[in-house]
């Protein structure tokens, strides 16, 4: 039986075997039960192998990556863009509203108190020494 | 395209995979898998086909894992390799960690470079330094200690 065993397990991993040891060795129960256990067995081992998502993603170098050309590209267009039109506008001038009207005098005298206050030396505060 | 670049764009899921049954550890794994990428750029390829080239990088693979697991003096953690809660088969990756570990060394190897590299009987044996009849020795008593081991759970491998 562990010929016939061996002679499926080298069928299943695509080794060439004698074909009419294969038909035999599937005619038994035990045959058939043995495949079956191996590709089960392949399956576990496939879908409980872990991905390699970090190793891919740190193994590719940046400028490989599909995104970053693109991105580049878009931001130096950008770049340009705002440049051209910066040299092709003309400037701004200043708004009418902030220029100086004429009839402003040159000097500005401060606006009369509506109300004064008075303090009192010893009466409002004390003179005292030391700096307190 | 150079040659080491093909090579890691061919191998290296394959062989980080391989590793991470090796040594248990995915953050380990990953490490080792650049080293053997690293040591293939350095060295160059052999001169031969490219069945060659994959044992060839196999067992520059296994070798790294070995010494890995004999520096640290290191068992393979049978559940630190399992990213928590990622998986429904969390479980079955565990008995199947631990059935690995059962087997002796070398059973394992061929095992796994099969089933998880993909090499054929002959890249196995120039891998591991073997004969094709002592690989499909060695795969075969792999395979009868997993079936039994793993029969509950090959029953219900989703």
């Amino acid at each position: 039986m562990d010929t016939d065993f061996d002679t499926l397990a080298a069928w299943a991993d695509g080794e060439s075997v004698d074909r009419g040891a294969v038909v035999r060795a599937l005619e038994t129960a035990q045959g058939r039960d043995y495949v079956v256990d191996l590709m089960a067995l392949r399956r576990l081992v496939m879908v409980t192998a872990p991905e390699p998502v970090g190793a891919q993603r740190s193994a590719e170098p940046l400028y490989r990556r599909w995104f970053v050309l693109p991105a580049v590209a878009a931001a130096v267009l950008c770049v340009a863009a705002g440049y051209v039109a910066g040299m092709t506008t003309p400037r701004a001038t200043a708004p009418a509203s902030t220029v100086m009207p004429a009839s402003v005098p040159a000097t500005v005298s401060a606006p009369a108190p509506t109300h004064v206050i008075r303090f009192e030396s010893g009466v409002d505060w004390r003179e005292t020494t030391g700096g307190n | 395209m150079t040659n080491t670049d093909r090579l890691f764009a061919e191998h290296r899921h394959g062989v980080f995979r391989f590793l991470c049954r090796l040594v248990g550890q995915t953050e380990s794994a990953r490490d080792l898998t650049q080293e053997v990428f690293l040591r293939v750029a350095r060295s160059g390829l052999p001169d031969t086909d490219a069945g060659g080239e994959r044992a060839w990088i196999y067992r520059v693979a296994r070798n790294l894992g070995l010494n890995f697991l004999r520096d640290g003096a290191r068992r393979p953690a049978t559940g630190a390799m399992i990213e928590p809660a990622t998986s429904p088969t969390q479980e079955l990756a565990v008995a199947l960690n631990q059935a690995l570990q059962a087997l002796a060394d070398m059973d394992r190897d061929v095992f796994l470079m099969r089933e998880v590299g993909g090499l054929s009987y002959d890249e196995i044996a120039a891998a591991c330094h073997l004969t094709t009849t002592a690989v499909r020795s060695r795969l075969h008593r792999a395979r009868q200690h997993l079936r039994a081991t793993l029969a509950p759970a090959l029953r219900k491998t989703p």
